[in-house]
């Protein structure tokens, strides 16, 4: 990313909200960074330091909250993000032969990026696919009642 | 009049006003509820749990920090329930907090440690963390951080954020990775920190502790070929005996000084001297700044007003982060600690015929910024580095141990001449409001010739621990030759203490609601340098009260009040500077500000 | 028997609302005995009633689709269904306490069905069940994404995070959300089916509901099974239905145990079958129901569980943070045949220290799984590890 500042769009979106709501500017965190995430892919620091300014919200409370959540993340990831849920069912379901051929598949880990920058994967907790595991978010697409088999022929759709 | 409710606790009946804590209560009843994360200064959080009590009715223990009360209840503060909970809210704090006590900066003065030996733990019940999991952060000029020994309380967190506006300090992540640090964990010298040290007054642990100064100090002291000299800010010594077990507000300024000769020091010199010279080189500089609206026209914007006070370096890098447009209107008078040291290696030097080379210059301060001052390449104007090391109250005071120096019961001494007298207004910068207060008696006297018209010269609207204070002098009826245009005016003075206060008091002027204000005094610290960040631990509203008292009272009783009268400050412009605001005055006792950015 | 799939006509519940004042609702929703449907079981027309009393110049209606209880997905098919019915039930709500505005906090693992929600929402307000709905109340709804946190769903935890406050910092009770809640205005959390529910109700009346279930939890609940089951999926059944009898309807016969509740629910073993009912009263539950097959490793099960509250304890108090981690080491030295009785029984004695002292209800029922399984399955996994020494 070469620039260093918020889009003219995404600042002009957040405002929007803020008129739209006429809510304290702190309430609007959570939607613009969802938005900045889909625009950049991760939220980077200065954006976040940027939402410091547009909330009021000090940028260390900033990078707490954004912290908090698995699906936020402060590091530029591959071109798709996968989560494998490692939750009860999907855990018994057999989720770790799932995660087995994807790892021997594409060499990395859970929490790592391809070399080529096409996936990140990463664990997730329950997704509410109890019934129909093992299952996978792929760009928040979920896929379910995965094999080994299976999930490389999902992946193999993603370029 | 408040609503009161009915209580009982610990079988005692009482009646409180509705929403009082549980903890207010216990404690207004010498009824004793151990707390970690709860802090007079601070918001309550209910984070460590540790002040847990039994409510009857209710299924779960609460927090007496936080639960306010509202309706008749019955408390129970020492039940069995109560005690094995906390023993094993101790036992998981301890299981994390990596370090030994016999090597950590707060042995001896450690909430944790202190809560342990209360609750008498002989074992880590569930098991102790030996190997590091994180690792120290001392990039910064003055505050290190050890994030293995944080118990998560969020003391500095709510500090950094609520107390001092900065927020560079937060809590990452979640569940076991819970980890308070900084944006993005950057190292704090890449942070927005200001260096004010007010987390570590509250951290109730060594994880926040001040960058180190004693061992550099000790080895000047212990070098032959080295002239050691020490300036003493006023507000340590009110202060520093709380090291000693003595009550806060002991006054102990002339048993430190004889203390410090006996460390091996070779002169012992008042930051007060320089406070007087920092009231005459910025009340002159107020003056002329007021001249050029009332008598040259132009506009209090243009002309600087209103004058921004600039002794308190967290609140300096605070302005340049947050608030750059206003940096003009600052003022170029340089702190005392820095005026001094621009001072000891060119008058002092000269005076004594000693190469300034080796001389080394030692401040103690109540500060941790002072160490960040002194660093900054803009105070070098003595051709060297002019103040070498800032040791803090603290500092000091492991010092005077080490040394097996017995403060409390020490003769007194004076300090050395020449730069060893200063006035009481220099004495009260140690307090909110006075320096403002210290300026307010010299300008006043230079415009009407008079003292200021306050009792015992105590300009009292500018004292006290409100936040921010406007105070407005008498109008002013009569005059000194040459100051006419002043005739008629009501001066206004602003103050406010702690960042927070500052930001307030700034989007007021931002606001343009404060028009007719001449001057503003900030400092970064919540009570003025008495309630510094490297000042002891612990730190309470009560505690800054009496060491404020001790500084008016000190005050009170010097031969010299007014920085004016302070005749070595009329021999140092007689013998060397010339006059205030002179060619040389500029070159030593001014500086310049610089923007930053607030992006990290 | 169905409440949640009975035959509805959009707008009916609403409809009949309106007619009625705010007080004759809430006494409605009240006389049909309504329970929060997350699990908690807090009286709905209580919360309603606490909240219209309330003190503040805006109140608010948040809808916690936040499901985020392992083995829970009820809401998932609710939200892909009856997203209009939930609106009507929002509205409902928002008339009887005073609101204007609603928040739907929808867990992001559930993105996928934004597009569903935001046209339903699209929908409702051409049709007029949102907007202008009566002279002088006025009430719209908009969605907030979550983006992957567990305790969210925790009423608090879900307002501070539409806050852009992180969960767990600020608050604590007392003062409850319906007295201080989103931005310190009186404010309703309420489950999807606990919202759907409501307008079903008041279209039907609140003795239609209570035809269904026990005296103390009236109606029925959506259970969601997962694990080994023949059928796996969401049902409808009435409160105070047996486990034994779900197991048969479902496909789960034989099994080993059941959780009820999720991660943060109970261990049912299978002798306890036929005597356990799914009630409030008895093994409550938000809906989540994991069946184990003969043949599971109770410890692997509970490991998982405190892997999972390791990850998503918002961390902010003591018991909570530290206390899970010590739990973990256990269920694992157990597993790895290291740990003795002593160690299982200063990992129960902290479980009461989690219960008594967490800040919130995450910390406060983590000692439910520990306990229960470690109770039933505990001796067992100690012995074997014996054996294996």
């Amino acid at each position: 990313m070469s620039t260093n500042e918020l889009t003219r769009q995404i600042k002009e979106e957040i405002e929007e909200l803020s008129r739209k709501r006429n809510l304290p500017r702190h309430t609007l965190l959570m939607n613009s960074l969802h938005r900045i995430q889909e625009e950049y892919g991760y939220i980077p620091d200065f954006a976040m330091q940027e939402l410091s300014e547009i909330t009021g919200i000090a940028p260390a409370e900033v990078n707490a909250y954004v912290s908090f959540y698995h699906f936020f993340s402060t590091e530029p990831t591959g071109r798709h993000k996968v989560w494998f849920c490692r939750t009860i069912s999907c855990h018994l379901a057999g989720k770790d032969q799932i995660v087995k051929a994807v790892q021997d598949r594409f060499g990395v880990k859970m929490g790592q990026t391809t070399p080529d920058g096409r996936f990140t994967f990463a664990f997730t907790n329950c997704m509410g696919m109890c019934d129909k595991g093992p299952a996978m978010l792929i760009d928040g697409e979920t896929y379910t009642k995965l094999t080994p088999e299976k999930v490389l022929e999902i992946l193999e759709k993603y370029e | 009049m408040a609503e009161m409710v009915n209580v009982r606790i610990n079988g005692i009946e009482t009646e409180v006003e509705k929403g009082t804590t549980i903890l207010q209560l216990a404690r207004k009843l010498n009824i004793y509820v151990p707390t970690l994360c709860a802090h007079p200064d601070l918001r309550q959080a209910g984070a460590c749990r540790m002040c847990v009590v039994e409510v009857k009715g209710m299924r779960t223990l609460q927090s007496a920090c936080s639960f306010p009360i509202t309706s008749e209840m019955d408390i129970f503060t020492t039940t069995a329930k109560v005690r094995k909970v906390r023993r094993d809210i101790l036992a998981l704090l301890l299981k994390n907090h990596v370090g030994e006590c016999q090597t950590c900066k707060r042995n001896g003065n450690c909430e944790l440690q202190r809560l342990a030996a209360e609750f008498g733990l002989h074992d880590y019940l569930y098991g102790k963390r030996t190997e590091r999991r994180y690792s120290v952060d001392d990039t910064g000029y003055a505050i290190v951080r050890d994030p293995d020994k944080c118990i998560n309380c969020k003391r500095c967190v709510r500090t950094c954020s609520d107390i001092q506006a900065v927020g560079v300090l937060g809590t990452l992540y979640r569940g076991a990775d819970t980890k308070v640090t900084t944006f993005m964990e950057k190292n704090i010298a890449e942070t927005l920190c200001v260096n004010c040290g007010q987390c570590i007054n509250r951290c109730p642990t060594g994880a926040l502790t001040e960058k180190d100064a004693t061992s550099a100090v000790w080895e000047a002291l212990e070098d032959p070929n080295k002239h050691v000299v020490i300036q003493t800010a006023p507000a340590p010594r009110a202060a520093i005996g709380e090291l000693f077990g003595l009550p806060a507000g002991t006054s102990m300024t002339k048993k430190m000084n004889t203390a410090l000769r006996l460390m091996g020091f070779d002169r012992i010199f008042d930051t007060n001297t320089s406070a007087d010279l920092t009231i005459m080189e910025e009340g002159t500089e107020l003056l002329i700044k007021l001249k050029k609206v009332y008598i040259e026209g132009m506009s209090k914007d243009e002309a600087g007003l209103p004058g921004i006070t600039s002794c308190s370096p967290g609140w300096i890098k605070w302005i340049e982060q947050f608030y750059p447009e206003y940096l003009p209107k600052l003022s170029t008078a340089k702190s005392p600690q820095q005026m001094f040291g621009a001072l000891v290696k060119t008058y002092y030097a000269q005076k004594m015929g000693i190469d300034p080379a080796n001389i080394v210059s030692v401040s103690l301060m109540p500060c941790t910024a002072k160490k960040f001052e002194c660093e900054r390449p803009e105070m070098r104007d003595s051709g060297y580095k002019d103040v070498d090391y800032v040791l803090t109250t603290r500092e000091l005071g492991a010092m005077i141990k080490e040394a097996g120096i017995d403060l409390p019961n020490l003769p007194e001494s004076e300090f050395d001449s020449p730069l060893g007298l200063g006035s009481g207004a220099g004495l009260i910068f140690g307090a909110t409001g006075g320096v403002a207060e210290a300026a307010a008696r010299t300008i006043w006297y230079i415009v009407t010739g008079e003292n200021v018209p306050m009792k015992n010269l105590e300009v009292v609207p500018l004292r006290g621990f409100e936040g921010v204070k406007i105070a407005t002098l008498p109008k002013i009826e009569k005059t000194a030759p040459g100051w006419e245009f002043m005739k008629g005016i009501v001066p206004k003075i602003a103050v406010a203490h702690g960042l927070a206060n500052a930001k307030k008091l700034m989007d007021m002027l931002k606001a343009g609601e404060l028009e007719d204000v001449f001057c503003i005094e900030v400092m970064a610290c919540p009570g003025g340098c008495l309630g510094g960040g490297g000042q002891p631990q612990p730190t309470s509203p009560e505690i800054r009260e009496a060491r404020m008292k001790a500084i008016y009272e000190e005050d009170r009783h010097l031969p010299y009040r007014q920085s004016h009268e302070n005749p070595y400050v009329h021999q140092l412009y007689e013998e060397f500077l010339g006059e205030p605001m002179g060619e040389l005055s500029h070159k030593l006792l001014h500086t310049h500000y610089c923007r930053r950015s607030r992006r990290m | 028997m169905s409440v949640i799939y009975s035959d509805y006509n959009v707008g009916a519940g609403l409809s009949k609302a309106l007619e009625m004042t705010p007080e004759q609702v809430i006494e409605t929703i009240k006389e049909s005995g309504l329970r929060g449907r997350g699990g908690a079981g807090f009286p709905t027309g209580m919360k309603w009633e606490f909240a219209r009393r309330a003190e503040g110049d805006e109140r608010f209606i948040i809808c916690n689709a936040d499901e985020g209880e392992p083995g829970t997905f009820k809401d998932r098919e609710l939200l892909r269904d009856m997203t209009p019915v939930l609106l009507e039930g929002m509205a409902i709500a928002a008339w009887a306490v005073g609101a204007r505005r609603g928040f739907i906090y929808l867990r992001g693992e559930y993105r996928y069905l934004l597009p569903v929600v935001n046209g339903a929402i699209e929908e409702a307000r051409r049709a007029g069940r949102l907007g202008s709905l009566k002279d002088g109340f006025e009430f719209d709804v908009e969605v907030t994404l979550g983006a992957g946190a567990y305790v969210c769903g925790e009423e608090m935890a879900l307002i501070e995070s539409l806050e852009g406050v992180r969960s767990g910092e600020y608050r604590n009770r007392p003062p409850y959300p319906v007295e201080k809640g989103f931005i310190n205005m009186p404010t309703v959390v309420n489950n999807v089916e606990t919202l759907i529910k409501a307008a079903k109700i008041m279209a039907h009346g609140s003795g239609w509901f209570r035809q269904y279930g026990t005296e103390k939890s009236t109606g029925t609940k959506l259970i969601s099974v997962s694990g080994d089951v023949a059928q796996p999926g969401v049902y409808e059944i009435p409160f105070g239905m047996t486990i034994h009898e779900l197991l048969k309807m479902v496909g789960g016969l034989g099994a080993k145990a059941v959780q009820v509740g999720g991660a943060s629910g109970i261990c049912i073993p299978s002798e306890e079958f036929s005597t356990r009912t799914i009630a409030f009263e008895d093994v409550p539950t938000g809906g989540s129901v994991i069946v184990f097959g003969p043949g599971r490793d109770m410890m692997e099960v509970l490991e998982n569980f405190m892997e999972f509250f390791c990850d998503e304890s918002c961390g902010y108090c003591t018991p909570c943070r530290e206390g899970n981690v010590v739990l973990l080491e256990t269920v694992r030295k157990i597993r790895s045949g290291q740990a003795t009785r002593n160690d299982v029984d200063l990992a129960l004695g902290l479980c009461s220290t989690m219960r008594l002292a967490s800040k919130c209800g995450l910390g406060q029922s983590v000692p439910n799984p520990f306990e229960s399984i470690m109770g039933h399955f505990g001796d067992e996994a100690l012995a074997r590890a014996g054996e294996r020494r």
